[in-house]
């Protein structure tokens, strides 16, 4: 446990985007990390299943066509947020690799993030405190709390 | 770009911690940063903050408590080559304070202004179906610099 060892290293960092500015600062630092360390990231924006009441149509089923333009549609949003992060990783000398996915999922953000940080064997988390909730007087939001106390892997968490 | 170049690891002596430790000399030989490795030992006596004289810790347990943590910091130290960081970047501290634990390391981050805090997810406490101990758990929500928890 005391040894610096080689598989210790951030070879895999995740970093859960939601559009908010802590996200993208969470990003940023995840950036300087990749670099020092020569590890891939994955940026992850995770779409919450719509309440059935909303996006329902007359027989009361979500609909796999529906869920498509869902996705669609916020995927034209989430390259947006995907093209800023790279664009500032494209101003340093040595490039990094940057993964994007954007997944649908019926748990809680935090649930997915985590489940999926196993599942891709990630070694580090990197989220802001706040997303686009924005509740001033919150300093630690619901998501990166259910990240702090679920994730398998260390995580950073960024003001 | 983001840089470290303060990075505080507070310690208790417990794997957590020092599996947290080694994660911040990790990042401290990248970035090539100052590290501050502290150890805190609260005042046993409850809210005896307002007194100076009652948030005191008795100095012969002050330094026994110092004796072994300096032991914590000697390990962490071995572990890394002289070759590739500078040792006198090492920065080790006992603190006593009347204040709780995460109130003490909060206060101590601030006033050496680092732009990181690395920690474990429980200390010595370490019940077994916790998942992030109470210490943990306020830095992450009152540090004024990003927080690192380990597990």
């Amino acid at each position: 446990m005391m040894e610096l060892d080689e598989n210790k290293k951030f070879s895999k960092i995740l970093v859960p985007i939601d559009g908010s500015e802590s996200s993208f600062k969470a990003a940023q630092f995840a950036i300087a990390i990749a670099h020092k360390f020569k590890s891939q990231i994955i940026c992850l924006h995770v779409i919450v299943s719509p309440q059935p009441h909303e996006y329902a149509n007359l027989s009361g089923l979500v609909t796999p066509k529906q869920i498509d333009k869902i996705i669609f549609d916020v995927k034209k949003e989430t390259n947006l947020w995907f093209d800023r992060i790279k664009e500032h990783q494209n101003s340093e000398n040595n490039k990094i690799e940057i993964l994007t996915d954007v997944i649908l999922t019926g748990l809680t953000p935090y649930g997915e993030i985590t489940q999926y940080a196993e599942n891709k064997k990630i070694n580090l988390i990197v989220i802001g405190t706040k997303g686009k909730t924005k509740l001033k007087k919150l300093l630690l939001g619901s998501t990166a709390s259910g990240v702090i106390t679920y994730a398998h892997c260390p995580v950073l968490v960024v003001k | 770009m983001k840089e470290f170049k303060k990075i505080l690891t507070p310690i208790d002596g417990s794997e957590h911690s020092l599996s947290a430790a080694s994660y911040a000399l990790e990042l401290a030989i990248k970035f090539l940063s100052e590290i501050h490795i502290i150890s805190i030992l609260p005042s046993k006596i409850k809210y005896g903050d307002s007194s100076g004289y009652f948030g005191m810790v008795p100095p012969k347990y002050f330094d026994k408590y110092k004796k072994e943590a300096e032991m914590w910091f000697e390990q962490l130290k071995n572990t890394i080559k002289s070759n590739e960081f500078n040792l006198d970047k090492i920065i080790t501290e006992v603190i006593t304070s009347p204040l709780s634990v995460s109130s003490a390391i909060l206060e101590y981050g601030e006033s050496k202004n680092v732009d990181l805090i690395v920690m474990g997810t429980k200390g010595k406490t370490g019940l077994r179906r916790l998942l992030i101990g109470s210490t943990a758990q306020e830095i992450v929500t009152y540090a004024h610099c990003p927080v690192m928890v380990v597990r």
